[in-house]
């Protein structure tokens, strides 16, 4: 009986294939691993955060997000490559190591992998116009601009205002309610 | 190895997934959420329990993860060949349909000192002590990673996990929506095609179910001169659903059924001398076995959090496998249950504990070659339980874990298997771990009461004819083991990372074979004179064996798009026998069925997001004998293997695979005397792969 139905299947694999690109034409493709809801709600933070900031005039072709280490938002940033942030297409970008950031960034986002090399990582970007973004503890003390802190169930803002004002963002005062804001220099912790 | 992989927690086998509690998140799209005003978005719940994820450079033990990637990027197509990417790990290919697998030696088909566990469900075959790989299978995209742990894990898993755990873990339904379709041919692996589809059932619940097919090609029979007649086709279908209630909980249930219909070449038979329809010479070889191995299994698992610093989890499963090959039939009904509670309201303490109770029932259908006493009903039971605490000092730069196992089992009582391990994080990027401990590999139904043939030798007028048997014995005990392990982890920058173990493991009550009794037999090379044989051959632990050996692990990021990653492995086992053995049998396999030098070196390359080259070259040592049984030396060699990948567009991939490119053949491994010898050939395959 299981042999025939081996050979049925061996014969069908083309048919198979055939049925299954007919039968979901054009539905929206997915690709890469779907990130966590934890991830998939800091991918929309990252992109409603970019209303309350404003960056210096540049003559940018595209709005750029950059992510370094991890690929810890999987698809859920590719939604994004839809929408623009101030008249700009969004670009995103996935780096392995910091080195390899070639082109300005105006957002960086800094994951957890990249710890121990985040003194190294901030001092690069320190004093450019690029908004460093982390879950890393203590992000914001040791210099980044804008740290996700978890509590217990919701994410929250720390802030770091001084380095927000080194690289020339401005960030605009609803944003600053909703998060505990510092005035931290760059390696205090 | 990546040192950003966020573990399971080695503390954890169970409780292994982080679970959210935010279900409009979880089925929603992300456009959903980009016109919610900031607000809102901040009030969202993502989830009760803030677990800290347990990072890989932070644990302490020889750890390995073979990630999705790994696997799609090797071009693997079954879970024992995607073991090849781990330092430590011996994979041979014994036929076709047959892998030797084993990890820190002491490699066979039935290398028993390797435990296997599938989403939390044991595939170790406790009545013949081993895993039979060809029928552990699932669709491999579906698979989340494969940790793979060197050295002893007994304290949480219990006994059998001396050498190694392998935990083989899936992803969560809700990170399989949608479809998938993967079909390719090729001249080894001749067809395969599998399909999963995945969806969201109800709220906060989400389900998959996927069915495959696979066909492969014979090996070469090196005796026989041709192919070997060990092509296979392999069916399989199963579901996997995950769930969380609005109390935080979660749920998994999932299941498996398959079918695969095998072939072999059984190169000796014996037949009963004392059964008047057999002839002279009482022997039958190279002969033809078709057979079938099936099986079934179910698992539900709830994890209850009950505050914020407490977590339990209840496992539940049902595993029945059946498999009918000529020499030996085995009919396996597994029941288990497994509680585990994790708590971290001590300050400065990790503790977890845990209780489990197995039920195994085995049924054999017993041949003259093989059988095992009193075989219609086997039943076995095992009662465990664990507790283990990782304690933080000086905040956190240096945690001490502290653990143990209890487990009863029905032959051999009770056995303790205790840990101590400490981890040292020196500065950022510098890890230092070591442990001492101890596992048992508790005896398997065959080495109680198994009833082998080794020989007959006909008998000729006044001398009779003699059987020579290897039997299973009520005495034989537990092999005891007593690890010492060292680790060295460093990420030097950003682009490398460097994990060095080092190991001693001291084995004692290891198998030997004694000759409880001589028979005269003719001696065929001079008749009519006789000699003296073996006529019996019993399991026992008249042997003390050390094994030593370093793995190291070179990360390297190249370029942004360039991946090297580079595993060298080596081990070194000597062993002294009692003065009161008489084992002149497995002297040579103890050390010699373990390469003692291993080296792999894969390259992954990106030429554009669309095409991308992949090249894995590795060597193994040779082996100066695998079986018992027959001559089995087997000469080191060097395997090649190319896959190029060309993804036209995000969901959909073409590519070509080649294995062992670099000669037209080679033998990997020789088993018992069951099983002709085979060569492992080269090997091309096509693929195409469509998520949806």
């Amino acid at each position: 009986m299981f042999s025939g139905l081996f050979r049925l299947i061996r014969y069908s694999g083309l048919f198979m294939l055939f049925i299954t690109v007919l039968a979901f034409p054009g539905r929206t493709l997915l690709a890469g691993s779907e990130a966590t809801p934890e991830y998939k709600l800091k991918a929309a933070l990252l992109y409603k955060l970019t209303r309350f900031i404003e960056w210096p005039q540049s003559d940018n072709k595209r709005f750029s997000i950059c992510v370094l280490g991890e690929d810890v938002f999987g698809k859920a940033l590719d939604s994004l490559r839809t929408r623009k942030v101030k008249g700009l297409p969004i670009e995103v970008t996935n780096y392995r190591y910091s080195d390899a950031i070639t082109k300005s960034c105006q957002i960086l986002f800094i994951t957890e992998s990249k710890q121990i090399f985040l003194k190294n990582i901030l001092n690069r970007f320190h004093n450019k116009a690029t908004l460093t973004i982390s879950d890393i503890e203590d992000f914001a003390e040791q210099g980044g601009m804008i740290e996700f802190t978890r509590g217990m169930k919701k994410i929250g803002f720390t802030i770091n205002l001084k380095q927000a004002k080194q690289g020339q963002l401005s960030i605009a005062a609803p944003l600053l309610q909703l998060a505990t804001v510092i005035d931290a220099p760059q390696g205090a912790k | 190895m990546k040192s950003v992989h966020a573990l399971s927690p080695l503390a954890l086998p169970l409780l292994c997934s982080l679970s959210f509690n935010a279900l409009s998140i979880e089925e929603e799209p992300l456009d959903a959420f980009l016109d919610l005003n900031l607000e809102d978005l901040l009030s969202m719940e993502i989830t009760s329990v803030s677990k800290k994820k347990q990072r890989l450079s932070e644990a302490a033990a020889a750890i390995f993860v073979i990630t999705n990637e790994d696997i799609r990027r090797s071009g693997v197509t079954s879970i024992a060949d995607a073991l090849r990417l781990a330092p430590g790990i011996q994979v041979a290919k014994m036929d076709s349909n047959k892998w030797a697998v084993s990890s820190r030696g002491f490699n066979a088909q039935f290398a028993n000192k390797l435990l296997v566990l599938m989403d939390g469900r044991s595939v170790y075959t406790p009545s013949y002590s081993g895993v039979y790989w060809e029928d552990q299978d699932t669709i491999l995209e579906d698979i989340e990673r494969i940790e793979v742990i060197r050295g002893p894990g007994a304290t949480l898993w219990g006994a059998n996990a001396v050498n190694g755990v392998i935990n083989i873990i899936t992803k969560s339904a809700s990170k399989t929506k949608g479809g998938l379709f993967v079909a390719g041919s090729g001249d080894e692996v001749d067809n395969f095609a599998h399909y999963r589809h995945g969806f969201n059932l109800a709220e906060g619940v989400d389900g998959r179910a996927y069915f495959k097919f696979k066909q492969l090609d014979s090996s070469y029979a090196t005796d026989l001169e041709q192919q070997a007649g060990d092509e296979w086709q392999s069916l399989r279908a199963g579901f996997r659903i995950d769930g969380n209630t609005e109390s935080d909980q979660s749920w998994t249930v999932q299941g498996d059924t398959y079918q695969n219909d095998l072939n072999q070449i059984i190169r000796s038979k014996w037949l009963d001398p004392f059964d008047s329809d057999n002839s002279l010479p009482f022997q039958l070889e190279n002969l033809n076995d078709k057979f079938e191995s099936n099986g079934h299994n179910l698992l539900a698992r709830w994890e209850n959090p009950l505050s914020e610093q407490s977590l339990t989890s209840l496992q539940f499963y049902y595993d029945h496998t059946e498999r009918q090959e000529d020499i030996l039939g085995q009919e396996i009904t597994t029941f288990d249950i497994d509680f585990q509670h994790r708590y971290q309201g001590f300050e400065g303490h990790d503790l977890v504990w845990g209780l489990g109770y197995r039920h195994i029932e085995d049924k054999f259908d017993n041949t003259f070659g093989v059988g095992i006493d009193n075989p219609d009903h086997l039943t076995s039971e095992l009662t465990s339980a664990f507790i283990q605490d990782e304690i933080s000092l000086k905040q956190d730069a240096l945690r001490l874990t502290l653990g143990s196992k209890f487990e009863h089992n029905d032959y051999t009582g009770t056995e303790i298997q205790p840990s101590a391990r400490l981890l040292w994080k020196a500065k950022p990027g510098h890890t230092l771990w070591s442990s001492i401990s101890r596992a048992v590999r508790t005896p398997s139904a065959v080495e109680r009461r198994g009833n082998i043939v080794g020989f007959v030798i006909p008998g000729l007028g006044p001398v009779p004819t003699l059987v020579s048997t290897v039997e299973g014995s009520e005495d034989y005990d537990s092999e005891k083991m007593t690890a010492f392990e060292l680790g060295y982890r460093i990420t030097p920058s950003e682009k490398t990372s460097i994990d060095l173990s080092v190991f001693q493991n001291d084995y004692d009550n290891f198998l030997s074979f004694e000759t409880t009794s001589f028979g005269a037999g003719l001696d065929f090379s001079n008749i009519p004179n006789t000699t003296l044989y073996p006529s019996k051959v019993e399991f026992d632990n008249k042997r003390e064996v050390t094994a030593r050996g370093l793995e190291l692990v070179f990360d390297w990021y190249v370029e942004e798009d360039w991946r090297l990653q580079t595993t060298y492995s080596y081990i070194d086992i000597t062993d002294t026998i009692d003065s009161d053995s008489n084992d002149d049998i497995s002297a040579e396999v103890v050390p010699g069925s373990t390469p003692e030098n291993h080296l792999s070196i894969r390259s992954a390359y990106d030429f554009s997001q669309k095409l991308s080259l992949d090249v894995w070259v590795y060597y193994v040592d040779e082996l100066s004998a695998s079986a018992y049984s027959v001559d089995s030396k087997i000469n080191d060699y060097s395997s090649v293997n190319l896959r190029i990948g060309w993804r036209p567009d995000d969901n959909m991939e073409f590519s070509v695979t080649g294995h062992n490119l670099n000669e037209d053949r080679h033998a990997e491994f020789v088993g018992e005397n069951f099983i002709t010898r085979t060569e492992v050939e080269r090997s091309i395959y096509a693929q195409f792969r469509l998520d949806f």
